[in-house]
């Protein structure tokens, strides 16, 4: 075992808290559901970044490449000033949904270079500007672009003309779980020479504010020599602290309090107040900060000269331990050359690490491309606190109170109470927890952290976060919105995960997350099943705007839709759920009858989706794809005929069975039979759940081999869905035969748009009507290697549509696995596809290899769009490069759904370089 | 029997006066000083047809020592 896994396991087995320190500091707290306390709801208005420097939060904190303790008392972050700007950079700024012409955006250039799972080593990189930062031109060119228009970047604006910004990377290296070391090193790439103010910042969240809490925490100067300062901070819970800052270093100290004068116009208590710190900084007023050098907030402010091309460090130290005990203790100099050598350690135990989880075969690009994400997946965990009831409480919204305020949003979910260490889909865009991304986050996170990828999928689960109606919380937005039920896969998943790893699945655990699961199951069945056939709703379903119309409002034409993504969820659900079932009942025969339920389920389900309403159903036999139907209130159907992933998704349900139930539980398969032999309607239309495949394997799937070819035949065409860079969510089709329907005198046209919405529907800062999306990739992905576990080499396609070549379905997934792998690498141009036309993305060596993993790309050059930062889901490239790194199309064969867990010789992997025609 | 309401204590802002302004459960207003413990030097408040009181959150109540 390397020293980083020795740390994983550590923690794991509570020997010591290798994961209490982190980057679990949010970048964006403003703005937030969490802190509006507005009448309708306008988060974005309430707390604004304006207000962010003055205002102390509620729920959470912010900061620049911060950390904090897992239950956010005490943070740490970098803030920077050029001397130019208005205020001190704190934080990062973004436009909010109004302000954009594409929804909500980060406007500043961050970068996750790397990061262990206990966090154990982290460096991260900001590029700061040394003009002047275009606040205000940033905004104000935004809000006149149309829709149609390219979004106003930060580079745009020229403020990196001439290079001159300073970057400044941050590192961290923990000497123990409570020691940990803060490297700062700042380069001028600019040609002249330039000052900075770095003011490493130290602060405790305000808990005593808000909480009637008696006791609060404190920070004071504890020490200072030539060549340290230090900072003693208190917390009646978390102990003591001491942060030592190399040099005499002026230390400003304030509190973390509103700054009322401000921002409601009611005089201060106190002249120390959140953004003391900055007016002493910018605006040279010495009283603003305490000489008393105590207070709840403190800055180290160094002022930093640099010339052209010069680099400088500045050296920190958050410990546990006072700095003079260090030096008592060995003799060591806490700053000093043992911090070089601690600081070598870590980054040497990282490149151990990911050597033992980076295939060997992948490219040196493949490997930083598979590195990056994975950092990326790991600084986005985040702190997140929310006590929906308390929340409402204080808005006058009390739900047990007769005399209330209607909440605008969460009225329902008084139940909540979240105070968790949570993998965000992007710190800054959505610094909440959204459940189906996070499903998704899960199967990328366990390459690194399979105990955290379990925890995180509990969480969801427990009383605090799961509705006791048993509906997965969506988002802070409205947690009762309905994401798509992936739960199940990624616990399966996980599970097997473990088990190949360790030898022994964790039974207990996959049991009580199953018996929740059963709970949404339920709630599924009972609330999105209007009709009682098996056919099922759900409104957007995460596909925002993929629809003719906003599929999670009251529709122009009355009536309803009976969804085929919906319903395909459904089936895939239920066939996740038999998988667990069919596990657990190989210690515990209760199981086994749980499996023939959700065995018959997933039948009366899949045979409604492709029989029910025959005419009117929504399997289309002369187009060869699924649609949504449109049920009127007349009584008459219509098919929306959208060929998006809404109609892939239906191929997305399909599960091998390698018949280890039946063997186990003759009985079971009798019953099973019997049901069948009953009900020959229900297969009829189906893939024959008795047919036997390669290795005596089984498949529940909606689509018989006649349909998934007509389906793969639509996915695999290059001017249908295949891009050069994954498959799209809607096809190219529709971009010289859009989709036009009317109702109501109004016309709702869907058209084929590879890049950015043109319209607001949902907040209209996504798109899925063009643009690939990862995690519905990776499953099409998961579902090819299920086909082909089943029906093996025989069963072939074009791949290509009309290329002429032939391959089975292993290769075809290998193949849009290598498209996918291919937005993030350098083509034989040297440019990467994910940077567009950003020629100093492109060309410059001090970006070009600093990786933003974006929410969504274009459908046709691979452009990254969306969110910079939603590594996210988009972090599962890490997995889909490892799985064909390490899986061959024979272990495929030979293990079936273990076969993409189990890593195999890297010799025998296929090279990727291409892939052979059968 | 009938349920008597009883409400909850509210924290609003004049800015124009800038002040903290507080109704309490009985439907009394307070306005309270920039000190410490200010709910403890609270003096009653007679709002005006011209007031303008803006809400403020809850949490604020904790801050400013008023009972809940």
């Amino acid at each position: 075992m390397n020293a980083e896994q020795v740390r994983l396991g550590e923690a794991r087995q509570q020997k010591a808290p290798w994961k209490k320190w982190g980057p679990y500091l949010s970048e964006r707290q403003w703005g937030t559901v969490r802190e509006d306390y507005s009448e309708g709801g306008d988060a974005w208005n309430y707390f604004t970044h304006d207000q962010a420097r003055s205002r102390a939060y509620r729920w959470g904190e912010d900061g620049l490449a911060g950390i904090s303790d897992d239950k956010q008392r005490l943070c740490f972050a970098l803030a920077l000033w050029n001397g130019k700007d208005p205020i001190l950079k704190e934080r990062l700024f973004g436009l909010t949904n109004s302000e954009s012409n594409h929804g909500e955006d980060v406007k500043e250039y961050y970068f996750y270079l790397d990061s262990t799972p206990t966090h154990s080593s982290m460096k991260y990189l900001y590029k700061y500007p040394q003009a002047a930062f275009p606040y205000a031109d940033l905004v104000e060119t935004s809000r006149g672009r149309g829709r149609n228009e390219m979004e106003y970047e930060l580079i745009d604006t020229g403020v990196f003309d001439q290079d001159r910004y300073f970057d400044v990377f941050v590192e961290y290296a923990k000497e123990s779980p409570d020691d940990t070391l803060i490297q700062i090193t700042v380069w001028n790439r600019g040609p002249e020479p330039a000052e900075l103010h770095v003011l490493p910042t130290l602060w405790f969240r305000n808990l005593w504010s808000w909480h009637g809490v008696t006791e609060r925490p404190g920070l004071c100067q504890a020490d200072a020599t030539p060549k340290w300062c230090v900072v003693k901070a208190v917390d009646p819970r978390l102990g003591e602290r001491y942060l030592v800052c190399e040099g005499d270093v002026p230390l400003l100290f304030t509190e973390n309090e509103t700054n009322t004068q401000r921002i409601f116009g009611v005089p201060n208590r106190t002249p120390y107040v959140k953004d003391s710190i900055n007016d002493y900084v910018v605006h040279g007023q010495t009283a603003a900060v305490n000489p008393e050098k105590k207070g709840t907030k403190v800055a180290a402010h160094y002022r930093l000269t640099l010339d052209s091309g010069e680099c400088r460090t500045v050296r920190l130290r958050l410990s546990d331990v006072a700095p003079g005990a260090l030096t008592a203790a060995n003799g060591k100099d806490p700053l000093g050359g043992h911090f070089e050598e601690v600081l070598d350690a870590r980054r040497k135990e990282a490149d151990e690490f990911y050597a033992g989880v980076i295939p060997p075969s992948l490219s040196p690009d493949e490997a930083t491309v598979m590195r990056q994400a994975l950092a990326g997946m790991l600084w986005t965990k985040q702190f997140y606190h929310y006590d929906v009831d308390k929340w409402l409480e204080e808005r006058g919204s009390d739900p047990f109170k007769p005399a209330r305020k209607a909440a605008p949003r969460n009225d329902h979910w008084h139940h909540m109470y979240n105070g968790d260490v949570l993998s965000m889909p992007d710190k800054w865009e959505y610094p909440w927890y959204a459940a189906w991304d996070l499903a998704f986050h899960v199967l990328a996170l366990t390459l690194v952290d399979p105990d955290f990828g379990k925890e995180q999928l509990k969480l969801m689960l427990r009383e605090r976060y799961m509705h006791p109606n048993g509906q997965i919380p969506a988002y802070e937005w409205n947690f009762g919105d309905v994401n798509p039920p992936v739960h199940a896969w990624s616990t399966i998943f996980t599970y097997r995960l473990e088990k190949v790893k360790s030898g022994r699945g964790d039974t207990e655990w996959l049991k009580s997350c199953f018996q929740k699961m059963l709970l949404n199951f339920t709630w599924w069945v009972n609330r999105k099943d209007r009709s009682g056939r098996n056919v099922f709703e759900g409104g957007f379903l995460g596909l925002d705007n993929i629809g003719v119309f906003d599929r999670s409002a009251p529709l122009p034409t009355g009536g309803y839709l009976e969804q085929a993504d919906g319903t395909a969820w459904m089936a895939l659900f239920c066939q996740n759920m038999l998988e667990i079932s069919v596990e657990l009942a190989m210690t515990d025969s209760d199981y086994a009858d749980m499996a023939l339920k959700f065995c018959e389920h997933f039948l009366w389900i899949a045979s409604a989706m492709t029989h029910l309403g025959q005419d009117t159903g929504m399997w289309d036999e002369e187009d060869g794809f699924f649609y949504d139907v449109l049920r009127l209130p007349d009584g008459g159907a219509q098919r929306l005929k959208v060929r998006s992933m809404v109609g892939l998704l239906p191929l997305c349900a399909a599960t091998v069975f390698e018949g280890k139930l039946i063997v186990k539980y003759p009985e079971v398969a009798d019953r099973f039979r019997a049901f069948l032999d009953a009900r020959p309607e229900l297969s009829a239309s189906i893939h024959d759940p008795r047919k036997v495949g390669v290795a005596g394997r089984r498949l529940a799937s909606i689509l018989d081999e006649t349909k998934l070819r007509r389906v793969l035949a639509k996915m695999l065409d290059e001017n249908e869905f295949l891009s050069p860079y994954g498959l799209r969510s809607l096809s190219r089709y529709h971009a010289d035969h859009p989709y036009v329907f009317h109702a109501g005198g109004q016309e709702y046209r869907v058209s084929y748009l590879p890049a950015e919405s043109d319209t607001g529907m949902f907040g209209g800062n996504s798109n899925w009507r063009g643009p690939i999306w990862m995690p519905v990739n990776a499953l099409i992905l998961r579902a090819l290697l299920q086909y082909y576990a089943y029906y093996g080499n025989d069963f072939t396609v074009e791949c290509p549509t009309g290329s002429g070549r032939q391959m089975n379905l292993y290769q075809v997934a290998e193949e849009i696995a290598r498209r996918l792998g291919n937005i993030f690498l350098r083509g034989p141009d040297g440019r990467r596809p994910v940077f567009g036309g950003t020629a100093r993305f492109q060309d410059d060596p001090h970006w070009r290899d600093c990786l933003l993993f974006y929410e969504y790309f274009h459908g046709d050059n691979g452009a990254g769009l969306g969110a910079s930062h939603q590594t996210g889901w988009t972090g599962i490239v890490a997995r889909a490069m490892h799985l064909f790194a390490t899986t061959t199309a024979e272990q495929v064969l030979a293990l079936g759904k273990a076969a993409g867990i189990t890593e195999t010789d890297p010799k025998a992997a296929s090279t990727r370089a291409g892939v052979p025609a059968v | 029997m009938m349920a008597s309401r009883r409400q909850l204590a509210a924290l609003f802002v004049d800015r124009l006066c800038r002040q903290w302004v507080v109704r309490d459960p009985e439907g009394d207003y307070w306005i309270l000083p920039s000190v410490e413990e200010p709910w403890e030097h609270r003096r009653p408040f007679h709002p005006t047809a011209e007031t303008d009181l803006e809400p403020v959150p809850g949490h604020y109540k904790d801050m400013l020592g008023i009972p809940s």
